[in-house]
């Protein structure tokens, strides 16, 4: 497959992504507000188990809660689409149209990601106010802290989209994936790190994780931009990611090869 | 040169064997069973340039499968297929440049955005350089009479709205190849018209080849010289769509009315008929003869009925197609 003049074509799909967010406002409405509900709610919690002290484990609770705000916005910067779009279309059989375009499927469904990515920063912007009153914002504290967060949330995008896009190409196989997306979802909030960050787990379990591929997706920038991973840690973390990167991608193409020989359309 | 060429094409799927009863789901889940159904079994047909084929079966028949593997969605599990001289499944995307494909039931139009945006899109992606994007577009919008609702978003078109939509879609990047899979299911008769004469317009003008498949024989009857029935997945008949009709029905229907006078002399007709007619209905004063042409040449049946009965009124008509595809599909099989 030739990506080059296939380029134009994944813009357009970027485009027209782009536009479909704005076509869904009232529905981001509403994901705003249970957003800032949930942060209340987080913020609730983590100052009940801090409770009179200031600081555990080494975490101040300005941290944690920091960690929490940030973690929420990001977690709804970053979430991945594809793979739902890809279900959809299973389900619904569309997917013969998108099989017979000149531009490979994969392509397509990243560039729709893109494009909803890119849809959502404005809503972000709107956003943080909020944010900073129901939890807490500030700046990184160096630049050192900034440029290395900024590295590792692009990296943990990129990880979110190819950790969820098997999970939306077992629809090939098992047409429905309902109940799989909402199990991925629950288990994949926890190992990332987004609901509890890895450093209040006990030792063995953190130490796994550390090493797979799903804090990546979320403990890795956060734990850069509230001062937990500092100096070369910061290196080593995005390495991680990198490395996790080049082996899921392998992983998502092995799947893909077997998905698309596994298409059966529904209906008709 | 065909341009489009299918030897012995088959297509199996094979699911996980379902289980009833107790615990159903979990030994669906676990099973090691598998049904394999044959879906396509043996097809060999080829389509040259300009061609209008009607492809029909009933439901299930197989219909749907074929067009998947010729436009290349799907890979056959065995048997070759040559689109333009590519084979669809291998070179998916010179091969998607080549065709176009409407699936009745499902739309390729981006449901939440204007058709305006969608139709922009397919133009991107099929590389169309922007004058030529103008010139079909508006040539289309014409066609199809599609101003009124471009800047609606697609969910809310009507069912015919959103037809053409597609229809637009398929064709605005001149693919010389056209796989319509029931491109008029659920359409009203204007609605209908207004398909039908343009797949007939785009077949003249461009000579775009077409693959079509219907239930509705008025499509058949209108657009398609050539018919391929299949039924299991198995090829009934590849031929002319007359050829067929005199296999089936060489005979022609003459409906006559009497005079309010006749109906006397027209029983009496009925009740010593001639050996190369058959009475297919009476009714008072009106009914309707077969008479084989090859039997007996139309205007000598005329002169025959007219010089014993007093008739005002008279009418020639071919057999329905309807009539014929029923009785093929009912016996699955079809005359030599």
């Amino acid at each position: 497959m030739t990506i080059s003049p296939s380029l134009p074509a994944l813009k357009a799909c970027t485009g027209m992504a782009l536009q479909r967010t704005w076509a869904y406002r009232s529905r981001m409405a509403l994901w705003i507000l249970r957003n800032m509900l949930m942060l209340f709610s987080m913020r609730m919690i983590w100052t009940a188990v801090y409770g009179d002290r200031t600081v555990m484990n080494g975490i101040h609770l300005d941290m944690m809660i920091l960690y929490v705000t940030i973690g929420m916005l990001q977690a709804y910067l970053l979430e991945p689409i594809a793979s739902g779009e890809i279900a959809r279309r299973i389900q619904r059989g569309t997917i013969a149209s998108d099989l017979v375009r000149p531009v490979g499927f994969l392509p397509q469904m990243l560039a729709y990601d893109i494009g909803f990515l890119i849809g959502r920063i404005p809503l972000i912007a709107i956003v943080l106010p909020f944010a900073a009153i129901v939890g807490s914002l500030q700046a990184p504290p160096t630049l050192e802290t900034a440029v290395g967060y900024a590295v590792s949330l692009i990296l943990a995008y990129v990880l979110s989209v190819l950790v969820w896009l098997p999970i939306g190409m077992i629809g090939f196989w098992t047409i429905n994936t309902t109940g799989i997306n909402f199990l991925a979802y629950s288990v994949l909030a926890f190992v990332s790190g987004q609901m509890v960050p890895l450093w209040f787990l006990p030792d063995a379990l953190r130490t796994t994780l550390r090493w797979l591929p799903f804090q990546g997706m979320s403990y890795a920038p956060l734990s850069i931009y509230v001062g937990e991973t500092t100096g070369y840690d910061i290196l080593i973390t995005i390495a991680t990611q990198a490395i996790w990167i080049v082996l899921l991608a392998a992983l998502v193409w092995w799947i893909w090869q077997r998905a698309r020989y596994a298409v059966q359309i529904q209906g008709g | 040169m065909p341009i489009i060429s299918a030897h012995h094409l088959v297509k199996d799927f094979v699911r996980p064997k379902r289980h009833s009863g107790r615990f159903a789901a979990l030994r669906t889940l676990l099973t090691s069973e598998s049904v394999t159904t044959r879906a396509v079994d043996d097809i060999t047909l080829s389509i040259d340039e300009g061609e209008i084929v009607g492809y029909l079966g009933p439901n299930g028949a197989g219909k749907s499968t074929t067009i998947k593997m010729l436009s290349g969605i799907l890979t056959p599990t065995s048997g070759e297929v040559e689109v333009c001289g590519v084979v669809p499944w291998e070179q998916r995307t010179t091969n998607a440049l080549n065709i176009g494909v409407v699936f009745g039931q499902r739309s390729q139009l981006w449901w939440d955005l204007p058709l305006t945006e969608s139709l922009a899109l397919i133009g991107k992606m099929y590389r169309m350089e922007e004058g030529k994007y103008r010139a079909n577009l508006d040539m289309l919008v014409e066609l199809l009479e599609m101003q009124s609702f471009l800047g609606t978003p697609v969910r809310q078109l009507s069912l015919g709205q959103r037809m053409r939509g597609d229809l637009a879609a398929a064709v605005l990047y001149e693919p010389p190849v056209l796989f319509l899979d029931e491109p008029t299911v659920g359409l009203d008769v204007v609605a209908k018209e207004r398909i039908r004469s343009f797949i007939e317009q785009i077949n003249a003008e461009r000579r775009t080849t077409v693959l079509l498949t219907t239930h509705d024989l008025g499509d058949v009857e209108r657009l398609c010289q050539r018919l391929i029935i299949i039924d299991h997945g198995r090829l009934l008949f590849d031929g002319a769509t007359n050829d067929l009709k005199r296999r089936y029905a060489p005979h022609r229907l003459l409906d006559i009315v009497t005079a309010p006078d006749g109906e006397g002399s027209l029983g009496a007709f009925i009740d010593a008929l001639p050996a190369d007619f058959a009475l297919e209905h009476h009714d008072g004063m009106g009914a309707t003869f077969a008479v084989n042409p090859d039997v007996i040449a139309l205007p000598d049946a005329i002169a025959i009925i007219s010089s014993r009965v007093p008739i005002i009124d008279l009418g020639v008509r071919e057999p329905a197609l309807e009539g014929i595809i029923r009785e093929i599909y009912e016996t699955r099989e079809v005359m030599a």
